[in-house]
């Protein structure tokens, strides 16, 4: 077959794509498979769906905060009040440790239900967290990826003024 | 041939030997918390933090240099190779066996570990201790266990720890009851002050 100029454009955009988005779409493997357990396992729908998809995309083409990445999803007035029989939900959440997570904050009430998580990772220069928490009646997923450098100095400046 | 080689051992000898002291002296000062793994399925709240050093320089990024408190703080954590914490609270007592508690006390011991601390309340039956990892007079260590009839908490801070600097802090953290007790002074004073002049124009009216 003779590689013909579209046919190695179309090669090219592959292999970028690849690239480009094969390690993230890896990491963020965590971040549907909680979000698709709640969705799941509690029958729950996402609040405000377009809002925070306009907002990830208006964190990733501005960038001006040091916050490069955002991912977020919001379970707003649903019954979440059985989490204490959901034992496969803390395994949805730890098997993030084999997407190279490290749990920073690790947090589970029986008496109120309240499962609260963060883990990070290295991306790079930059510092990749992801919050979960889960409660009664709420549940927030977040995935952002920040330039620590640049997000410090972001808070200090608004710190000084 | 024969001293090459004799001299080769000695080097590997050598290297091994420092290899081993520099890990031991390594892990001295971090604590094996893995048996209260266990631990998470029979409490019923569980904290686990874990912040590594890198997550310490990572979190100091955002510590304002301009701020004292901040910037005291931000020197404090630099050189902190981490600060582990596990916390577990439990409906009934006894949840937990001493045996849990014997394998964290087993590792803070001397020469390493110098306990600074110890509280023993019959009452609550309650023990709080309080552990300095020392090398010479630097301190590389502190741990804390306290350990109640319903709660669990080891905390564990690896690397050099300043202790003037904490004091220094806080102190400046800490300084309303004293301004309390300088404001409530002063207040007295004032009081007393009216009081007196009140006394004495009454006895300037009798007379």
């Amino acid at each position: 077959m003779k590689m013909t100029k579209t046919n190695l454009i179309v090669c090219a955009v592959l292999m970028f794509g690849a690239t480009a988005f094969g390690s993230d779409g890896k990491n963020d493997a965590t971040f549907k498979n909680v979000v698709q357990h709640i969705e799941s396992h509690y029958h729950a729908h996402r609040s405000h769906g377009f809002l925070m998809g306009f907002a990830g995309l208006m964190v990733k083409s501005t960038q001006s905060s040091g916050v490069r990445d955002m991912k977020m999803a919001i379970f707003e007035d649903q019954n979440f009040s059985d989490t204490g029989s959901d034992t496969k939900f803390d395994e949805v959440v730890r098997a993030a440790l084999d997407h190279g997570w490290q749990p920073l904050v690790q947090s589970y009430s029986r008496h109120s239900g309240e499962h609260s998580y963060i883990y990070a990772q290295y991306a790079g220069k930059d510092m990749k967290l992801l919050l979960v928490t889960l409660e009664s009646s709420e549940a927030v997923v977040m995935q952002i990826r920040i330039d620590p450098d640049h997000l410090s100095e972001f808070v200090n400046d608004h710190n000084a003024k | 041939m024969t001293t090459i080689n004799t001299k080769k051992r000695l080097l590997v000898f050598l290297c091994m030997a420092m290899g081993f002291t520099l890990s031991g002296f390594g892990q001295s000062a971090k604590l094996d918390l893995n048996n209260l793994q266990k631990l998470n399925d029979k409490a019923a709240t569980v904290n686990d933090v874990t912040l590594d050093g890198s997550m310490m320089q990572f979190a100091s990024k955002f510590m304002n240099d301009g701020d004292s408190e901040e910037a005291q703080v931000k020197s404090l954590i630099k050189d902190l190779q981490g600060i582990y914490i596990k916390n577990f609270e439990f409906e009934h007592d006894n949840e937990y066996s001493p045996a849990d508690v014997e394998a964290i006390r087993s590792q803070l011991k001397s020469p390493v570990w110098v306990r600074l601390v110890e509280s023993r309340s019959k009452h609550d039956h309650e023990i709080n201790e309080i552990y300095l990892a020392k090398d010479g007079d630097k301190v590389i260590g502190l741990a804390i266990v306290v350990v109640e009839p319903r709660e669990l908490t080891v905390v564990n801070i690896v690397g050099p720890i300043d202790l003037d600097k904490v004091s220094q802090l806080k102190d400046q953290i800490v300084p309303r009851h004293d301004k309390d007790d300088k404001d409530n002074k002063d207040k007295a004073k004032q009081k007393k002050g009216q009081k007196a002049a009140t006394e004495s124009a009454h006895e300037n009216d009798e007379d």
